[in-house]
């Protein structure tokens, strides 16, 4: 064997690390069939199907409205809501939500929520029937304008997040990238990249903080197993087997994460679809206000390449740490400290406070929050959200802690 | 050229208020080396800095003229070290064990399969090698622990307390083993417990408070000693007063009156006999207590 096969030995026929791999598993497993099961679809009387077979039903449902999103389109919706809201509603079965308007909308719902959107002030499922009703076709000429009037609505009223939190130029900046989206966008089925992308970031956080114990051991366990001293006094110790012990704890952030992300990805896709790659996120009404011309397909690998990007950050930062304080005890503790810090900082409205909050490592793992995040910045006169600055600065950072952990471990002292 | 000079020069290491080695110069040819001390002498950290596990505070260490320190890897390569008090992986059979410990000293996996053999052979391990380190018994753990130390044939074979916590047969095992080790190589021993140094070290070096205080074959240090051992015979009831005013190597009592054997210059007392003192006298006179015996009780 050579040494990086001793250095796998030493983590594999570890029992905390075997119990860690196991729920590895079990992580993936759970997160991908609670993600299936998002997909909903109701039959005509009223019994809720979910998973694949949703999946399949739903798309076809939404066959009709799919393509380009242009005046005809915008019609032949129109008459068929107000058709769905003019039929008078059965008795309900208590406590079921409405499900004959639920079933008969299921088709149509993405281009519906798109209108309510364009038209509806304050967007409400109890003022939608009446916003339908009174809508004309001659006003969805202006559906587009509509859109963006709304975004500049948002920023410029006053009491909104917007109005607070940008200057002037940056609200320019921000109308101007609203201007700039392409239209009319395309719609239609996307049900696979929207589910997967919204269920990842949970799967990332608990997956790197059970990887986190995986890692710090690499470095901590010599001195927890007391071979420290023999270790450190062999031909290799200090130089060769510290790259090595790096080298694995980058093959371990790696397989853990992309096979973690991909057996999820491909349960999640190929059982949703891969339809709807190629759409715009704007086509989908909870991207509604995203200000870039992304498809579903580029936002995904954003996820995923930011995802990982965030993973090699923490994995070196704990690695660095285990290898500083000889011991796993801090180090396991740092993915989750830093994920749960955001929930404690959202109460800060400080403007300065939350840019600085905005460059926390944590929206690697939840890119759609970070794309929505409402603060800009000026980079070499430029003004940037804050995804490319922090998959800039963690890459950076991850090499960093690299560097450090090997000098750490390469210099430590045993006394 | 010079050739196997291990040289230590003002070598010392300080832990904040205490200073653990103490401006010590020393050195090291071929040869068995015993440095005896009570615990805390310093014998570990001396053994740690010649090990490079630990930095120096001042002074320097030398391995024919070259800085070991600055040698890195050059200079481990000639090193095997048991520590003190040392862990295991716990999942690795000691043949496991032994092939990591010999690729991280850089030995071929050919090289490694046949060493491995050889030092299983050597401390008595082969019908061990498939147990897991985890099960074994402290005495098996130190031999498995010697086997790594010897793996790369090191030219500096530091071994600190390695008699610790064996019982009597493994001790005398453990000499011989020693002497088998000991050509053209620098063995460097430390104990606190004289019987094991006494008949294996050419050289024996007794280390006090960081200082070495004395060195030199058993036969010098007797002779350099000042004290000398007397045989008196007192009433027993004067035994305590004895242990008051000298130093007391041993007691017999008997029926009317008790045996003391006294470490002192001149003699204690009218019709005290001069005895031959051992290294144990010596020993008592430096640190004013008994090194631990074979029992492990070093107290009086
Ligand atoms: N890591 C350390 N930190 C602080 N003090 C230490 C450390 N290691 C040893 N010492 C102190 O240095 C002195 C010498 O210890 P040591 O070298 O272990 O002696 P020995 O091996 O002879 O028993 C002791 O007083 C001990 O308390
Ligand atoms: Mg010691």
């Amino acid at each position: 064997m050579t040494l990086m096969g001793y250095e796998l030995k030493k983590m594999v026929s570890k029992r905390t690390n075997q119990i860690v791999l196991f729920l590895l598993v079990l992580l993936v497993a759970y997160t991908s069939s609670k993600t299936l099961k998002q997909v909903e679809w109701i039959d005509e009387a009223g019994n809720p199907i979910t998973g694949r077979a949703a999946a399949v039903k739903l798309r076809q449902d939404m066959e009709p409205w799919t393509g380009t999103l242009d005046q005809p389109m915008l019609e032949s919706a129109l008459v068929r809501l107000k058709e769905i809201y003019g039929t008078p509603q059965p008795d309900l079965r208590p406590g079921e939500n409405n499900w004959l308007l639920r079933h008969n909308l299921q088709g149509i719902k993405h281009v519906a929520d798109l209108i309510g959107l364009a038209y509806g002030d304050e967007y409400e499922d109890e003022t939608y029937a009446e916003m339908i009703e009174s809508l004309q076709s001659e006003d969805l000429l202006r559906f587009y304008e509509n859109k963006i009037a709304g975004h500049m609505a948002f920023l410029y009223k006053e009491g909104n997040w917007g109005y607070y939190s940008y200057t002037e130029e940056e609200k320019q900046y921000i109308m101007e990238q609203y201007r700039s989206l392409e239209t009319p966008i395309e719609v239609g089925y996307q049900e696979g990249w929207v589910q997967a992308s919204e269920q990842i970031p949970s799967l990332m956080k608990y997956c790197v903080i059970l990887l986190s114990f995986l890692l710090a051991g690499i470095f901590a366990d010599e001195f927890s197993w007391k071979t420290d001293s023999v270790y450190y006094n062999t031909y290799h110790g200090r130089t060769k087997s510290t790259v090595i012990k790096l080298l694995l704890g980058f093959i371990t952030i790696t397989l853990v994460y992309w096979l973690c992300m991909g057996c999820f990805s491909l349960v999640v896709l190929g059982n949703l679809g891969t339809d709807g790659a190629e759409l715009m996120l704007q086509s989908c009404p909870r991207y509604w206000s995203v200000r870039y011309d992304m498809t579903f397909l580029q936002y995904y690998g954003l996820i995923l390449g930011a995802g990982y990007i965030g993973f090699l950050f923490m994995g070196f930062l704990v690695m660095w740490v285990s290898a500083k304080t000889k011991s796993s005890v801090l180090a396991v503790l740092i993915p989750s400290v830093m994920l749960l810090l955001p929930m404690f900082l959202r109460e800060i409205f400080n403007p300065f406070l939350r840019k600085v909050i905005g460059l926390l490592p944590h929206w690697l793992m939840d890119i759609e929050q970070a794309i929505r995040y409402q603060y800009l910045y000026k980079v070499f006169g430029q003004v940037t959200c804050l995804v490319p600055i922090v998959l800039v600065m963690y890459s950076s950072l991850s090499i960093l802690f690299a560097l450090l952990c090997y000098w750490e471990y390469r210099h430590k002292q045993i006394a | 050229m010079l050739f196997m000079e291990l040289k230590i020069t003002n070598l010392s290491k300080d832990f904040r208020k205490t200073k653990a080695v103490n401006q010590v110069s020393y050195t090291f040819h071929s040869g068995v080396y015993g440095l005896l001390g009570i615990n805390g002498a310093g014998k570990t950290t001396l053994m740690r800095m010649l090990t490079t596990l630990l930095n120096p505070t001042s002074g320097e260490i030398t391995w024919d003229g070259e800085d070991v320190f600055k040698m890195d890897k050059a200079y481990r390569k000639l090193l095997g070290y048991l520590p003190q008090d040392f862990g295991v992986y716990p999942d690795f059979s000691v043949q496991d064990y032994l092939r990591y410990i010999a690729a991280l000293k850089n030995l071929t996996p050919t090289e490694a399969k046949e060493k491995v053999q050889e030092v299983l052979l050597l401390t008595g391990m082969t019908q061990f090698k498939g147990k897991k380190m985890r099960t074994l018994s402290g005495g098996m753990k130190r031999r498995a622990g010697i086997a790594q130390a010897v793996l790369n044939d090191p030219k500096i074979l530091v071994l600190d307390e390695p008699t610790a916590g064996l019982d009597p047969s493994e001790r005398i095992r453990f000499r011989n083993l020693i002497s088998e080790l000991a050509a053209d190589r620098i063995v460097l021993l430390s104990t606190h417990i004289v019987s094991d140094v006494e008949s294996v070290a050419g050289q024996i070096i007794l280390m006090k408070e960081g200082r070495f205080v004395a060195t030199g074959t058993t036969e010098e240090l007797i002779a350099a000693c000042p004290d000398k051992g007397w045989l008196c015979n007192v009433p027993k009831d004067e035994v305590y007063a004895y242990h008051q005013k000298y130093r007391v190597a041993n007691v017999k009592t008997l029926s009317d009156h008790a045996q003391l054997r006294i470490l002192s210059q001149d003699a204690p007392m009218p019709g005290a006999v001069p005895e031959e003192t051992s290294l144990e006298d010596v020993f008592l006179s430096y640190f004013g207590e008994r090194s631990g015996g074979e029992d492990g009780n070093g107290m009086v």
